[in-house]
């Protein structure tokens, strides 16, 4: 399998590679007098660091995090035309999260997470106006994303994945937020092949196939309209159980409108399937809403504030609901590449009943509580966004 | 699994055509403009700390078949194919005129 799987990659780029290439010598002698650009290694990055206080009701601490709503990294790109048609492209892009805010667990020694870099994207691509384009390498999968399309302009404190802002952190029962949350984003990023169409009438169709034998299809749209935006992603994906994904399949969907005078909305849903027999049979559901508003109060740049409700059944296991809401506020200072943003997210689970706890019965604080309906976690987060 | 999507799967991915005819229904009537959507959790787009609108740094850049362009506001000087780099500023760092 693994050798038809390598056999149809190989075939796929070069079927793409050849056609870019033939029509480049069939349209053009010298197609690069044409269309010619510089080629440039392209640099860039941010750092994101932020302050998050928490509360779940028996504990609260304060942590310095990076914010892995839209991590610290850095990224290298080079691209070269072929022809007018035919470009190709490479990027390494890396992320290095010194105490990510998804990681970070109350009464924690040291730092979480990896104190190091970590992969993002390492991917090739070939891209043909005509044809489309075909990623290969590490990269976004064509479902990445497709649940997380936000026009809000408040995305870098608060979106549909509710996890980043303090995902490590636990009920007082000792079950993480992570635990309770998702809000299916697709196969995210892996190493895989996968193909975009050309863009037709604001559409654009993408699948993939990745390292663990798992497939996607997406569908995005984005078009504007007499100064109003509207953007929309679908996906379905078909998983492979016991390799990185817990489901046989899942469809995850967003859309969100940005109005003219800067009032926005934003929906989000998606679902897993699981149809193993008896208990191992889970059905879990996710809900996503936000309205916001952009404007100018000052000669900075933009101020976005907005308003969320997320909502999550069955995900740590069958019977559990989740609800999150929050508020958030970003400052854009224009000159200096900054956002400014403040937020607070409020975590609810209720158990329905059913408690299993993870260790069984014992929470992070080493206590027998088995509380069905734990109290609230309140995260609290501030900092800046710089891109340089 | 094999790669060919089963029939139950052919199902499931009936919907996301239903939702996609949704969404042609509205762009049709409206006569749109594209715009690119950018994720929220990327690096942003626009200008930074060090970079103008284009938002990146070409660290290398040079004219792919050593000669230069014929547009006044990139021409560069033609250098030798041996040679190619032909960076705008005297360090060897540019900036990059308009992201991919």
């Amino acid at each position: 399998m693994r050798a038809k799987s390598l056999l149809m990659s190989t075939a796929l780029v070069g079927v793409v590679a050849m056609a870019g290439a033939s029509q480049a010598h069939a349209a053009d002698k010298d197609p690069i007098d044409e269309c010619r650009e510089d080629i440039a290694l392209k640099i860039s990055g941010q750092v994101n660091r932020a302050f998050l206080y928490a509360d779940n009701g028996v504990v609260d601490d304060f942590f310095h995090v990076d914010n892995d709503n839209s991590s610290t990294r850095l990224r290298a790109r080079a691209v070269g035309r072929v022809s007018c048609d035919f470009k190709v492209g490479a990027q390494i892009e890396v992320q290095f999260e010194s105490n990510s805010s998804s990681q970070v667990r109350f009464k924690q020694s040291g730092q979480a997470g990896p104190n190091n870099f970590t992969e993002r994207k390492l991917e090739i691509w070939f891209d043909s106006e005509t044809w489309g384009r075909l990623w290969l390498g590490q990269g976004d999968t064509a479902s990445n994303g497709t649940s997380e399309v936000d026009l809000s302009k408040t995305g870098v404190i608060g979106y549909s994945g509710i996890e980043d802002m303090a995902g490590g952190l636990e009920f007082e029962n000792g079950v993480r937020i992570s635990q309770a949350f998702n809000n299916y984003d697709g196969l995210s990023r892996t190493d895989r092949v996968r193909y975009d169409t050309p863009t037709i009438a604001g559409f654009k169709l993408s699948t993939s196939w990745t390292d663990d034998n798992e497939w996607d299809v997406a569908l995005r749209f984005a078009q504007g309209f007499n100064g109003h935006k509207f953007a929309a992603a679908v996906s379905y994906v078909d998983g492979e159980r016991g390799q990185g994904f817990s489901s046989d399949y899942q469809m995850s969907g967003s859309a969100s409108v940005l109005f003219s005078n800067g009032f926005n909305l934003t929906f989000a849903a998606g679902m897993q399937e699981d149809e193993g027999a008896g208990a191992a049979q889970r059905n879990t559901r996710f809900l996503y809403g936000k309205v916001g508003w952009i404007f100018d109060i000052i000669d900075w740049g933009f101020t976005a504030i907005a308003a969320d409700v997320a909502y999550n059944k069955n995900e740590r296991a069958s019977g559990d609901e989740a609800w999150s809401y929050g508020i958030y506020a970003v400052q854009k200072i224009d000159w200096v590449g900054t956002e400014l943003y403040a937020g607070v997210r409020v975590h609810e689970l209720d158990h329905g009943g059913t408690v299993t706890l993870v260790p069984a019965g014992v929470n992070f604080l080493n206590q027998i509580n088995a509380t069905a309906d734990p109290d609230n976690v309140v995260a609290f987060m501030t900092g800046a966004r710089i891109k340089f | 699994m094999t790669f060919s999507p089963s029939a139950q799967a052919c199902s499931r991915l009936r919907k996301v055509p239903l939702a996609a005819a949704a969404c042609l229904v509205l762009a049709g009537c409206s006569g749109g403009q594209e715009f690119a959507y950018h994720p929220v959790d990327e690096i942003p787009q626009g200008a930074g700390l060090v970079t103008d609108e284009g938002g990146e740094f070409a660290v290398v850049k040079w004219d792919p078949r050593g000669r230069s362009k014929s547009s006044p506001e990139t021409t560069v000087s033609a250098p030798s194919p041996d040679a190619p780099r032909a960076a705008k500023s005297t360090s060897g760092i540019t900036e990059a005129a308009t992201p991919e």
